[in-house]
């Protein structure tokens, strides 16, 4: 074991105790995507004893940018599996688990209570928040971190060696963000992109405060948060306080969280019921249905096959009031997307069970 | 007053000059920024006065540094 970790243990401060400490250590990572993949590389060289690997998603091509513990030949499997599988292959003494799930409300608490540090790659804020309320209630360290762009936050939540003497925990990501942004404000990487060094670097520091953790070497970042920008080079530190009132909407115990709906809390309604033209069509002819075109006037073409309404999204809010709300409301658009936004606005201001927004929108109609 | 957007407020406010005279504090200067850049209104974001997330109305002085931080949730 000495000579694996000899150029790590001969470091100051560290020595056999610290290796000692890392191969006691059990480690989970949620996602093993653009950060989760370099976190678990490192984290598995490092001499970490025990890690989780969460992931339900299959390996695509476009992952393959980022994700470099991959190859081609690896397309199509799940992530988690195919992660375990080369970890195993560069550390034979680490002890892998595989979780080809999604980890939610209902299994958070399950899989994160058997570790001693959780690292959130994860790419959605549900899934987010989520984890960082179960890391709460758990009271297990959280390392976070998040990428946009060129751009990359890292923090380290729930730290046990920064316990708040007055509020009697330390630093919570809902400090910061006591509720999550609306659906659709912070676009995602799929939308607007990433650089595939970025999401290295990011989950690379995520796997250091790791080690730092659990080795007691140097400072973590509690109540700081750290940016970096690709572009201008700049490293930046903001430190927080705690905040009385930041956990108002969190769950406070395990039940409260395990009945929690993450989804809706992030403002993505589970229960939005996407249904595709042809299926349109036999409610049509058998429903009183209102079709709601959120549209703005120049968008080409309009329907002509059956009546509809037009409300461009921006006025929805001010005319909602037009729409007769004892008939089945289906919305569309130009191609599926702003339709289940005002799908969902729908359903919120007036208080309707449930609304219809059709797949692919107006690109997905067949004339026929 | 210097002013770092990040994220999508870069975009936002990249290649503008913001109008911040007369501003005392994080309040006002979030009041400032909605009325220029409406679109800011629907966007969450921290205020940093010099490298301090702050949550409560925080007076801001003239050489001060502001950093506008959304929430990423990529990974």
């Amino acid at each position: 074991m000495n000579a694996r970790y000899a150029r790590q243990i001969v470091l100051p401060n560290f020595g056999i105790s610290a290796q000692a400490a890392l191969s006691r250590a059990k480690v989970l990572v949620i996602g093993a995507g653009g950060l989760g993949c370099p976190a678990l590389q490192y984290l598995a060289a490092s001499g970490v004893g025990t890690i989780g690997i969460i992931d339900h998603d299959e390996i695509e091509l476009s992952n393959l940018h980022r994700q470099i513990l991959f190859d081609e030949s690896d397309i199509g499997k799940n992530k988690a599996k195919v992660a375990a599988i080369k970890l195993q292959k560069s550390n034979s003494d680490l002890s892998i688990q595989v979780f080809e799930t999604k980890i939610d409300n209902r299994n958070a608490l399950g899989i994160i209570r058997e570790y001693d540090i959780v690292i959130d790659g994860s790419d959605n804020f549900p899934t987010r928040y989520v984890v960082n309320d179960a890391c709460a209630i758990l009271k297990i360290p959280l390392i976070y971190g998040s990428v946009f762009r060129y751009e990359g936050q890292v923090s380290v939540f729930h730290s046990p060696s920064h316990i708040d003497n007055i509020l009697d925990r330390a630093a919570n990501y809902r400090d910061i963000f006591p509720v999550p942004p609306a659906k659709g404000e912070v676009p995602n990487c799929l939308e607007t992109g990433v650089l595939g060094v970025l999401t290295g670097i990011v989950g690379t520091w995520q796997a250091s405060e790791a080690i730092k953790l659990i080795t007691g070497i140097g400072e973590v970042l509690s109540s700081t948060i750290l940016t970096l920008n690709m572009l201008t080079n700049t490293i930046e530190h903001f430190t927080f306080e705690l905040h009385p009132d930041a956990l108002f909407g969190a769950p406070s115990n395990e039940n409260e969280l395990s009945h929690m709906n993450y989804d809706d809390f992030c403002g993505i309604k589970s229960d939005i019921q996407e249904i595709t033209w042809k299926k349109f069509r036999e409610i049509y002819s058998t429903e009183s249905v209102i079709l709601l075109d959120v549209r703005d006037e120049y968008e080409m073409p309009k329907v002509k096959k059956f009546t509809y309404k037009s409300i461009p999204m921006n006025d929805l809010q001010s005319r909602m009031h037009e729409l007769d709300t004892t008939k089945t409301i289906v919305v569309f658009c130009q191609t599926g997307k702003r339709s289940i936004v005002a799908a969902f606005d729908l359903m919120a201001i007036l208080k309707l069970q449930h609304v219809l927004s059709i797949s692919g929108g107006i690109n997905a109609i067949d004339e026929n | 007053m210097k002013i770092i957007p990040f994220g999508k407020l870069a975009d936002i406010l990249e290649n503008n000059v913001v109008f911040v005279d007369h501003i005392l504090d994080t309040d006002g200067l979030r009041h400032a920024l909605e009325i220029q850049f409406p679109q800011i209104s629907h966007i969450q974001y921290l205020v940093a006065v010099n490298r301090k997330i702050v949550t409560e109305n925080t007076l801001i002085s003239s050489d001060a540094t502001i950093a506008l931080l959304p929430p990423f949730s990529g990974g």
